[in-house]
């Protein structure tokens, strides 16, 4: 049996007296990726938020790799360690402004202290040229394209090496022929190791691409899911 | 082509501000009145002279005798209270007619206007706080001394021998600000005219707290002064004060404010006219380095405050979003009670009243007056950077720091990092801004006495009634502005996000 990568058991959360997620339970396994498909204000992005510490639950727990993240709906201490599991690549990126391409790639391997400084360039190198950023690789992020902007997101994400990687709308920006390389480039995470969550409104991607396809409506997954 | 353009323009500028005539020119309302009317300026801060009263009237000796002067002429009399210092600008742009308060006799001032003969005598006394251990010039020694701006005495002390060892010589606007000077201890003499302090101390009852020394720095006589060239209106004034004397009322006058006679008029020989005519040759050039010595002062506190400020807002900004409540509450408190009144007050405040807070204000008293006006600016400019940073980092996108943190960032690199890298970029237009303000706002020191560039080219302007000074003042703020932003151009390329 496969390493359980994330387990959520009756996640709930609240803003104000309005209810977002209510009582909602998945879990993952090691290689597998998820898509949670549904349409706007269902809740998606915040369980993706919730997964990665910047949104507080109100009840209920997740385990990463057989570790609590959250334990009855409380975050545990040493959680930036467990964290560093996880990466996000955000619906709109959200790339340092004021970085290069490569300093944006560079920069969060350099504050974790991950390695030197020519094992990080080396890294970052072999990185952007993975994801064919290498040409750009000086730019700042207001000159590139919104696909040139999400690959860099991935390798920023990935520098830090991490084992569950959620993207968010991550189709939004791209036309057809990038969501198919999209598609490739996941599969291939996936194939490497990595375990995927996606949260896409975009049903014709979620089955081109995950495995494992869940439906949240009204802060809850509308069924079982289906494989 | 611009630039030259601008080259050609700017030296025709200068040369039609320096045309002798230009004083003149200014002197256009002079036309519109009456002539059966005088306009007497006067500084109503010297009593007994010319002083207002407790129903705001003007009054003095030399008010009474000016009246009994110009009704026998059959003038209509009005008394026009003036900046001292712009005497000489006043008569020669025909604002007033006549200055009739006191005036001393000097060479300068027998260059730059015309002078009645003599009707009174006077000499420039020191005076001390009664505490102190001075009792003749020699113990003047390394000591402060303070002087009305523009003034005789001002003038005594610099042409005598002691003010060699004068530490340092201060310039106020009046006499009662130099008297106050010394009882609070904030200098160690002044030097004053003798017929108007005795007349002031005892009126007031101050006479047990200051000590006046025996020896003279100068002695002087007392003139009206007309505009250069209106010998009519000197001569006629001179035959009406003669009059005066024989006829004792001019005596009466000087008993009623002085208890003695100290009217004196010379004969009515007419030999001043002479040397009029050789002061009008006086070269109309105005000497600059006072203006390179204000520019400097000026310049050193626009970066002293800037170095000082820009930091300690961006400190203070930061503490700011800490989540302390008290820190919170405490920085806003600040930034409005900055913000809120006007910074003359706080500099008023800063250098004449913080030394009366009780318990601290020992501590608060600054000998510097370049040192507090530097202080007060600093904070202040301070709370205005602490809001603009605040608005700068609402600018910037919650996505930043999240991005921080799912990456794994701590407080402090985030802080150092990604938030504040970007706030500076976002700010550096306010900041730009902020600075050019300061630039002008610089010249507001002068209230509490630091000499820099604008009080420079004022007290040039007054004393030489050539308004060339102004220009050259007005152009090296220009230029200081220029300068700034160009600066901040430069460093907004370089700290561009790309294109936007």
């Amino acid at each position: 049996m496969k390493t359980k990568m994330i387990e959520v058991f009756n996640l709930c959360k609240n803003f104000g007296d309005k209810s977002i997620l209510k009582d909602v339970n998945f879990s993952i396994e090691k290689g597998d990726i998820l898509a949670i498909t549904g349409e706007s204000g269902q809740g998606k992005s915040t369980l993706l938020r919730c997964l990665i510490g910047l949104e507080a639950v109100d009840s209920g727990s997740v385990r990463i790799e057989n570790e609590f993240l959250i334990e009855n709906g409380r975050p545990v201490k040493n959680q930036v360690r467990i964290l560093e599991k996880l990466g996000l690549i955000f619906q709109n990126f959200n790339l340092f402004n004021h970085l290069t391409v490569k300093q944006n790639v560079e920069l969060p391997a350099r504050n974790a202290k991950l390695w030197n400084r020519e094992q990080i360039l080396q890294k970052s190198l072999e990185l952007m040229k993975r994801l064919k950023i290498s040409d750009v690789q000086d730019y700042s992020p207001a000159n590139l394209s919104g696909g040139q902007k999400q690959r860099v997101a991935i390798a920023r994400a990935l520098i830090m090496g991490p084992k569950i990687i959620l993207f968010d709308e991550p189709t939004s920006a791209l036309n057809p022929k990038l969501i198919d390389e999209l598609t490739l480039f996941i599969k291939e995470l996936s194939n490497s190791g990595c375990t995927i969550v996606i949260v896409t409104h975009n049903v014709d991607f979620a089955n081109k691409t995950a495995g494992l396809i869940l439906n949240l409506k009204n802060g809850n997954f509308d069924d079982l899911p289906h494989y | 082509m611009k630039a030259n353009r601008f080259f050609i323009v700017f030296p025709i500028f200068f040369a039609i501000l320096n045309l002798p005539n230009f004083g003149e020119a200014l002197a256009l309302n002079e036309a519109s009145r009456t002539r059966d009317e005088i306009v007497v300026g006067l500084d109503v801060n010297v009593p007994p002279m010319g002083f207002m009263d407790e129903n705001g009237e003007i009054v003095g000796s030399d008010i009474d005798l000016a009246k009994a002067v110009f009704s026998k002429m059959g003038k209509k009399v009005v008394f026009q209270p003036i900046d001292w210092d712009a005497k000489e600008l006043e008569l020669e742009t025909g604002k007033i007619d006549v200055i009739w308060n006191g005036l001393s006799k000097t060479q300068e001032r027998g260059k730059n206007m015309l002078l009645t003969k003599p009707y009174m005598k006077n000499r420039q006394i020191v005076v001390v706080n009664r505490t102190f251990e001075i009792d003749s010039l020699k113990d003047l020694d390394n000591k402060i001394v303070c002087v009305q701006k523009g003034s005789t005495g001002a003038d005594a002390l610099r042409n005598h021998d002691i003010s060699k060892g004068v530490k340092e010589i201060i310039e106020l606007e009046n006499m009662v600000n130099c008297l106050n000077e010394v009882e609070t201890f904030k200098s160690d003499a002044t030097v004053v005219d003798e017929v108007v302090v005795e007349y002031y101390l005892n009126k007031k009852g101050l006479s047990s707290k200051f000590k006046i020394l025996s020896e003279e720095l100068s002695a002087e006589d007392y003139v009206v002064a007309v505009k250069k060239g209106n010998f009519e209106l000197k001569n006629e004034i001179e035959r009406q004060l003669a009059l005066l004397k024989s006829s004792g009322e001019g005596a009466k006058i000087s008993k009623k404010w002085f208890d003695t006679d100290l009217f004196t008029v010379m004969d009515l020989e007419d030999g001043a006219a002479k040397g009029e005519k050789k002061a009008a040759k006086q070269s109309k050039f105005v000497n600059f380095s006072p203006i390179l010595q204000g520019s400097a002062v000026t310049l050193k506190l626009f970066f002293v405050v800037i170095i000082f400020s820009f930091p300690l807002g961006l400190l203070l900004c930061v503490v700011q979003t800490s989540k302390r409540r008290f820190l919170r509450a405490a920085i806003r408190v600040y930034t409005n009670l900055m913000r809120g009144t006007p910074l003359l007050l706080q500099l008023f405040f800063s250098f004449y009243g913080l030394q009366y807070v009780p318990v601290i204000g020992k501590y608060l008293t600054f000998k510097s007056r370049f040192v507090a006006g530097a202080l007060t600016f600093i904070i202040n400019y301070a709370a205005y950077f602490v809001e603009i940073f605040r608005s700068g980092f609402l600018g910037i996108d919650k996505g930043q720091s999240e991005a921080a943190k799912v990456l794994g960032f701590s407080k402090s690199q985030t802080l150092f990092k990604i938030l504040l890298p970007q706030l500076i970029r976002i700010t550096l237009p306010t900041v730009c801004n902020e600075c050019v303000t300061l630039i002008k706002d610089t010249a507001l020191i002068f209230a509490i006495g630091v000499t820099e560039l604008l009080t420079t080219a004022k007290n040039i302007v007054n004393s030489t009634a050539n308004v060339t000074s102004y220009v050259i003042a007005g152009g090296v703020y220009l230029l200081t502005c220029f300068v700034v932003v160009w600066i901040f151009r430069k460093l907004e390329d370089k700290f561009s996000f790309g294109k936007e």
